[in-house]
């Protein structure tokens, strides 16, 4: 164990001498949050387009049908009562970083301008798809007829049978939306007020070291006093950060106020059901808590698809168009199965760039758009920030063995850099804290450039479009160049000009 | 639309741009004002790469389908429907920095104002000189630029498309009727 991982656990079970004072907590929750309108009494009985899931692969796919398609009917149905909203904010919302005026992902008349009729909240859950007859069932019991239907469900949160008795627990939350953002929020100002009153600092725990744990803990930590994340193994978030980017991640947390605790996870919440303050570790010891957090991993929501009887892999399977195998229903999201680019490995991709793309180009291929996009193997493009630090992951970051990768990393004081290739062609990349330019290098992967053709030092510093060769450059940079211009801004054919302005 | 674009053969390095840009997107609209009071506030969203030898000047390409906007966990960021500008609604952006990664151009910077709430950073990006929030002004890079390098030309037309048919709030209305 390293001394770092060894302060951590040191620090967790109260071993360490840290008297530092217990910040006051100054939220109180008095929020006035993007409610959608109640959904009307009676809902259409059948809609062209029925799209269940209002993030950001439902509102892009709507938007696409809407480019196409403005006459069909739009149902769009969430079991969330409020209008679409950015889920990666909820940890920004309790930061201050973002506030309840500013959560909407639209602006609040979008779905009248796009005909969109919306029924949102519990009770439009919708709970049955029948693909045969084209219909699906919701919660409150009304059956509605679908023309083409979009899944967009995303993905809800799984804990292993491993953890023990963290279901129905008052102050164990999930972090998946903005109800348990807003729950886990209370809970956290409510058990540091009462912790303060004990004269004792409160505590917030995170199981899981993936992004989501980790935003968490970011948030809580401005209202506890002490977040700690815990995660099973040596590294956070282990699918997109190689080892060193991932101590070097743990190190500027640290320094931050969020402390993670590495190969240590929780066995079990003890007691069997009300709050829980204590878990017993994997290691063996019990450490106290005031409020936990799951967020060991998230699954894709297959339920509805799978009942239907839709081919499931490790998400939903789809093909090109983003068609399911059930006639006239679609699926886009984090709950769909994507070829990886690189491996050819199948597993979802949860990510809300990657839900925008599907979602768009299911609903171009819904409403039968011509030369519609069509969505091919893909790969992650991670960015995310936690406090003041950078990291951005794409592609291959922790490349297998012995197939001819290879890697050069750059540590710097508070950063880190380290890319991945293969024949000189750049696979992939992990950013900490070196942000400028970056999609440059996204660019590189996507296009499969030979870097041995450019500017040899780029990798080491932030790449410029300079790097790229005078033909490449020009291509780039001048999408819809007027034909009749030259490269030097002539006119290229004076008649061409001339006929141009007659038209 | 009209498109910005950068003639690399005519640019001489003056970075002028940079410059005239900062000033129009600072509160004096004053040169000197702008680096000496307002060098936390007022960006340059154009940046000249190279040196006195080969040189470009690079902004915001305005791209038909902008990875930027695809990538916003806010939809702070934005293409304008009807003009074709992306821009940047600030008050909305929480500074992930997907923007950055997701521009193959590298034309989205983030910058941290003062007094920002965990020192988070907002997205900045050329705005056309426009409003910001989608409308084209008269951009001030290409009035400054002495050498012609950087033109404000109408791209080339796209092949039209599809008619749209105007009955969709007429169609809402109706259905509301029925509904009421
Ligand atoms: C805390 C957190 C931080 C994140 N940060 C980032 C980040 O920085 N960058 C990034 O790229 N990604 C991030 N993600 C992941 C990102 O949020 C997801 O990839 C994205 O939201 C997926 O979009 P989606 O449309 O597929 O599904 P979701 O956003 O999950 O939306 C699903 C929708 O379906 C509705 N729904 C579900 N089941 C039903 C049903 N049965 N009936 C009716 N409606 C239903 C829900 O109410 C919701 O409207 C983060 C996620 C979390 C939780």
């Amino acid at each position: 164990m390293s001394q770092i991982q060894q302060n951590a656990l040191a620090q967790l079970l109260g071993l360490s001498a840290d008297e530092a004072g217990a910040k006051e907590p100054e939220t109180t929750l008095n929020l006035n949050l993007p409610l959608a309108p109640e959904p009307a009494e009676t809902l259409p009985q059948f809609a062209d387009y029925a799209i269940v899931g209002n993030s950001a692969a439902g509102i892009a796919a709507a938007e696409a049908i809407r480019k196409q398609d403005t006459e069909g009917t739009i149902l769009m149905l969430s079991k969330e009562p409020y209008l679409a909203y950015g889920k990666p904010l909820i940890s920004y919302l309790i930061e201050g970083k973002t506030d309840d005026a500013h959560l909407a992902y639209r602006d609040a008349s979008f779905y009248e301008r796009a005909n969109i009729t919306c029924a949102f909240g519990p009770e439009c859950e919708v709970v049955a798809l029948d693909a045969d007859q084209h219909v699906l069932a919701l919660a409150n019991g009304v059956r509605v007829q679908y023309g083409k239907c979009l899944l967009a469900v995303g993905s809800t949160p799984f804990v292993p049978r491993s953890i023990k008795n963290w279901r129905n627990r008052e102050n164990i939350h999930t972090f998946e939306c903005l109800d348990d953002a807003l729950a886990a929020w209370q809970d956290t100002v409510a058990a540091t007020e009462r912790a303060h009153a004990e004269g004792r600092k409160s505590r917030v725990i995170v199981v899981g070291g993936g992004l989501t744990g980790l935003k968490a803990a970011e948030a809580l930590s401005h209202i506890a006093d002490e977040a700690f994340v815990l995660t099973h193994g040596p590294r956070i978030m282990s699918k997109i950060l190689d080892a060193q980017g991932s101590e070097q991640l743990i190190e500027l947390l640290a320094e931050r106020g969020v402390t993670v605790v590495t190969n240590t996870s929780v066995d079990e919440f003890l007691g069997e059901e009300g709050p829980c303050h204590e878990a017993k570790l994997t290691e063996g010891s019990t450490i106290n808590f005031d409020v936990a957090i799951a967020a060991v991993g998230v699954r894709p929501a297959m339920g509805l698809a799978e009942q239907a009887g839709a081919e499931i892999g490790k998400g939903v399977v789809v093909d090109e168009t983003l068609a399911t195998t059930l006639a006239d229903v679609y699926a886009a999201g984090d709950m769909t199965q994507v070829v990886n680019a690189f491996d050819g490995s199948k597993r979802p991709l949860a990510l809300w760039t990657n839900a925008v793309r599907q979602g768009a180009i299911a609903g171009a291929q819904m409403a039968e758009t011509p030369n519609a996009p069509v969505y091919g193997p893909d790969y992650a493009e991670n960015i995310v920030d936690f406090f003041d630090i950078s990291v951005m992951t794409c592609g291959v970051v922790n490349p297998p063995e012995g197939e001819g990768f290879q890697t050069i990393a750059y540590q710097g004081k508070d950063s880190y850099a380290m890319f991945v290739t293969k024949d000189d062609v750049l696979m992939g990349y992990v950013l900490v804290n070196h942000p400028e330019r970056a999609g440059i290098y996204n660019a590189l992967i996507a296009h499969h450039v030979n870097i041995s053709e450019l500017d040899p030092d780029m990798l080491g510093r932030a790449p410029r479009n300079l790097d790229f060769d005078a033909e490449t450059r020009w291509n780039r940079l001048h999408e819809s160049y007027p034909t009749a211009l030259d490269r030097k801004g002539f006119a290229r054919e004076v008649a061409a000009l001339d006929a141009r302005e007659e038209a | 639309m009209k498109r910005i674009y950068c003639l690399e053969d005519w640019c001489v390095n003056c970075r002028r741009c940079e410059v005239a840009c900062k000033t129009a997107h600072s509160v004096s609209h004053d040169t000197v004002k702008a680096y000496l009071l307002e060098g936390q506030t007022a960006f340059s969203r154009i940046h000249v790469e190279g040196g006195a030898e080969l040189s470009i000047s690079v902004n915001c390409r305005h791209c038909d389908n902008p990875r930027c906007v695809e990538g916003c966990i806010s939809g702070a960021m934005q293409k304008d429907p009807e003009t074709g500008v992306v821009f940047c609604d600030q008050s909305r952006c929480v500074g992930c920095g997907t923007c950055v990664a997701m521009c193959p151009y590298g034309c989205v910077e983030l910058h941290v104002l003062p007094g920002a709430p965990g020192k988070k950073g907002v997205a900045f990006k050329c705005d056309m000189c426009g409003d910001g929030k989608g409308s084209f002004g008269d951009p001030a890079c290409v009035a400054a630029c002495p050498s012609g390098a950087l033109i404000y030309v109408d791209e080339e037309p796209k092949p039209e498309p599809e008619p749209l048919e105007e009955e969709a709030t007429e169609e809402e209305t109706a259905e509301k009727e029925v509904l009421a």
